[in-house]
């Protein structure tokens, strides 16, 4: 009896978290607004990065698969650089801003989630984990990130996003 | 009623109910995996289910053209002639050649495309706009103000756009690409995951099929309850 009981709690609190909503896919901030936010009304440059052969190699072994654009714009002022980043959770591509400063990252801001399901990666307590993080020497983060069950694959894709930001801001900025 | 007469209609019920409680369970495990099969994004183009739905296929009827070559959207998908070489989620507003290159604008980005249709770059933060063009290298948008795209930074800049630009506009499509494209269209609106959502609760026959499903239902509550009455009575 005590067991059947357990059974029935434990379905119907995973029925519970399952019907917990989350974010909804959408657009969450402009990129003339992140950049307005990243830089906090610094004026800074646009850039234009072309990967080359060497990079995209790094790229690929960061990422699992090779990055499918081949070049991609940056801005830069007051040592900080930021990024607009799109990887894919689950189907569809998330779109990212990362600003990276000496320190590892500084801000990282979902632009757009079109994913209908995995959307508690939006939240900003999410999010601030990746404050302060850089790589280390295996391409990993310095920090660890917790996961977010029901989310698995759009954590992912936001860890990876974070590191490809770090990879390239230590290529545009030199050693 | 005897312990033989419920094992007797428990065994009817069960031979009545075993094909349609197969279909149910088969339909009801897809549908449980169709998320990691991912179906819920899957288009679907059966001719045969069109009719089932009463829907019609909405083949492109309009692209943009460069020296033969088209570009066009169909359903979520970007094509280059007759290949799919990029997902637009809103709608095609415009495309352009410009510099060796394809420039689509497609809801708040640019999506730039090589001569093959391989993807060069996605630019976001494309401002509301009515129209892109170009002139001189450069490209323009206008809506209720005018923006100029600076290619280096990446940024668009407001701007009184000069009255020689070029707006790219959609033209009619070639009849044998219309064709062509019109077999890889999907249905609109429906999912694979809907499909099988469909057939498992029987709305894809109709209200017979629906029917039948509840009387399925109905079998397996009956074949339930003298499952549990007959083991009841035989440990009494």
């Amino acid at each position: 009896m005590r067991v059947a009981l357990c059974v029935w709690l434990f379905l119907i609190s995973v029925l519970a978290a399952t019907l917990t909503r989350a974010a909804p896919p959408g657009r969450y901030l402009s990129q003339a607004d992140f950049l307005q936010q990243a830089f906090a009304g610094v004026s800074f440059q646009g850039r234009l990065l072309v990967p080359d052969a060497g990079l995209r190699q790094r790229i690929t072994a960061l990422l699992g698969h090779p990055l499918r654009a081949r070049r991609l714009h940056y801005w830069q002022a007051d040592g900080r650089t930021a990024w607009v980043i799109d990887e894919i959770g689950r189907d569809e591509p998330i779109t990212l801003g990362i600003v990276v400063g000496a320190q590892g990252i500084e801000q990282l801001k979902v632009l757009a989630y079109r994913e209908t399901r995995g959307g508690e990666v939006t939240r900003s307590a999410f999010l601030r984990q990746f404050n302060g993080a850089s790589l280390n020497h295996d391409q990993a983060l310095t920090t660890p990130i917790d996961g977010i069950t029901g989310a698995t694959l759009s954590v992912h894709a936001v860890t990876r996003a974070a590191r490809l930001a770090l990879l390239l801001t230590a290529t545009v900025t030199g050693p | 009623m005897s312990r033989r007469h419920w094992w007797h209609w428990h065994r009817l019920v069960g031979v009545l109910a075993a094909l349609p409680i197969v279909y149910l369970a088969v339909t009801g495990v897809l549908l449980s995996c169709s998320d990691w099969l991912g179906w819920s994004r899957q288009p679907v183009y059966a001719d045969w289910l069109a009719s089932f739905y009463h829907l019609h296929r909405v083949a492109p009827q309009q692209g943009f053209q460069h020296q033969g070559h088209w570009l066009t959207q169909s359903g979520e998908q970007v094509f280059l002639d007759q290949r799919p070489v990029a997902r637009c989620q809103s709608e095609l507003h415009g495309a352009l050649w410009q510099d060796d290159t394809w420039v689509a604008w497609c809801g708040h980005r640019l999506i730039y495309l090589d001569a093959h249709g391989q993807l060069l770059e996605q630019l976001h933060g494309v401002p509301s706009g009515r129209r892109l063009g170009q002139w001189h290298g450069q490209l323009w948008l206008q809506g209720q103000t005018g923006f100029r795209l600076d290619a280096q930074s990446g940024l668009w800049q407001p701007a009184r756009p000069p009255a020689q630009i070029l707006w790219s506009q959609a033209q009619p499509l070639p009849p044998a690409l219309r064709q062509t494209l019109r077999a890889r269209t999907p249905l609109p609106g429906i999912s694979r995951e809907q499909v099988l959502q469909d057939l498992h609760s029987g709305r894809l026959g109709g209200r017979w099929g629906v029917w039948l499903v509840n009387l399925t239902s109905l079998l397996m509550t009956v074949l339930a309850a003298t499952g549990l009455l007959g083991w009841w009575r035989r440990r009494r």
